[in-house]
């Protein structure tokens, strides 16, 4: 970054704010596995989920505290919607489809504070979730239908000869899952994070043009306020939506339909 | 004041509390779900797409068939993006059903109402 001259134009670049930084490198086997700032992050994520969790559950009451009920009301609220889309087999994975949630929840939420690094707002963490998903949803599958579950890509009630076409066209649509999964809460984060900065930008440019201009730049900071309410929003219903489809493509494989 | 609550009074508290319970959604609620649903039905339009295409890429690479695999998979991702959005989008229709339904008994035994007895 040059600072030689007076010009703010490369301070607030929307894209910055993705970068990956290492904090302690670390190398192995000719692997870079440093110590990042998203690594960081994602500890402070963990140790804050642990903290809420932790300090919710303390002293279990009868009566719940406000920290305890917020922490029931979480549960509740995942082991309703795993009910509401598996049935009663889904109970065992409650434990999985909270942590996915309260963690993305909890990323999500975090890359909202001013300074903060966005770990779902990376292609890598969201399809690492993805990929993990898919695979679990075939293994679980294989496990409880065996080979059966191939079944799954022949919808009840097919024509004999339209089997060439519709067995790919399943097979197309399955493979596609971890990537609209993937893509979908990576591109929301990425692009409300760019547009905040734009925004952003906008106000500090506007600013250091003085006179006139400063007062416009009442404009987009008006719009940074609104958008800032719009991603909070954004950042729970992602959460939501990644923990939904987490269970009814775990049903597909648990419960086989068809 | 107990005395004073007649049935007709109940049916009028009864649609003030159903007003408190569920009020008119926030604007800025729906914006953002709406964002999130047009988002995700057009990407699952395009990844159906993408991945048929790679599919039929590879295919060309290992049986050397180009451009016929591509052009296949093309069409077949193309058709399987469009069963995938259709799924989604029944799936959210048969949800927004559900949740008016399971709206309407979780009026009856309102919060306010078991506290005053």
């Amino acid at each position: 970054m040059t600072t030689t001259k007076k010009d703010y134009s490369d301070v607030a670049g929307p894209l910055e704010q993705f970068e990956i930084k290492p904090l302690y490198p670390i190398e192995i086997g000719g692997y870079d596995l440093s110590f990042t700032n998203a690594s960081a992050w994602m500890i402070g994520i963990l140790v804050a989920i642990w903290a809420f969790m932790f300090f919710g559950m303390r002293k279990a009451e009868l009566v719940p505290g406000r920290w305890q009920s917020a922490v029931e009301g979480l549960h509740e609220f995942v082991v309703g919607m795993v009910d509401e889309n598996i049935g009663p087999n889904g109970r065992a994975y409650v434990p999985f489809i909270f942590s996915l949630f309260i963690f993305i929840l909890v990323a999500n939420m975090a890359g909202l504070l001013p300074y903060a690094f966005t770990v779902t707002s990376h292609i890598a963490v969201t399809f690492a979730f993805a990929a993990f998903i898919f695979l679990m949803c075939i293994l679980i599958g294989l496990a409880r239908h065996g080979l059966a579950w191939f079944g799954f890509f022949m919808p009840p009630g097919t024509p004999w000869y339209l089997m060439p076409l519709i067995i790919p066209i399943e097979i197309i649509s399955f493979l596609a899952r971890p990537i609209t999964l993937s893509v979908r809460l990576f591109a929301n984060m990425t692009a409300g994070h760019i547009l905040l900065k734009i925004f952003a930008g906008f106000v500090i440019s506007l600013g250091l043009a003085g006179g006139i201009w400063a007062a416009v730049g009442i404009l987009p900071f008006a719009m940074n306020v609104a958008l800032y309410a719009l991603e909070l929003i954004v950042a729970v219903v992602q959460a939501y939506v990644f923990a939904l489809l987490t269970t009814v493509y775990l049903n597909d494989s648990i419960n086989l339909e068809h | 004041m107990t005395d004073s609550r007649s049935s007709e009074s109940l049916e009028a508290r009864l649609a003030a509390a159903k007003a408190r319970a569920n009020p008119e959604a926030d604007p800025r609620s729906v914006a953002g779900n709406a964002f999130a649903q047009g988002t995700r039905l057009a990407l699952e339009l395009v990844a159906g797409i993408l991945v048929g295409a790679a599919l039929g890429y590879f295919l060309d690479r290992w049986l050397g068939s180009s451009p016929f695999g591509m052009i296949g998979g093309f069409l077949l991702g193309l058709v399987a993006g469009f069963m995938n959005l259709m799924r989604a989008v029944n799936r959210e229709a048969a949800k927004v059903t559900d949740a008016e339904l399971a709206a309407l008994p979780r009026v009856e035994d309102d919060d306010d109402e078991e506290r005053l007895f």
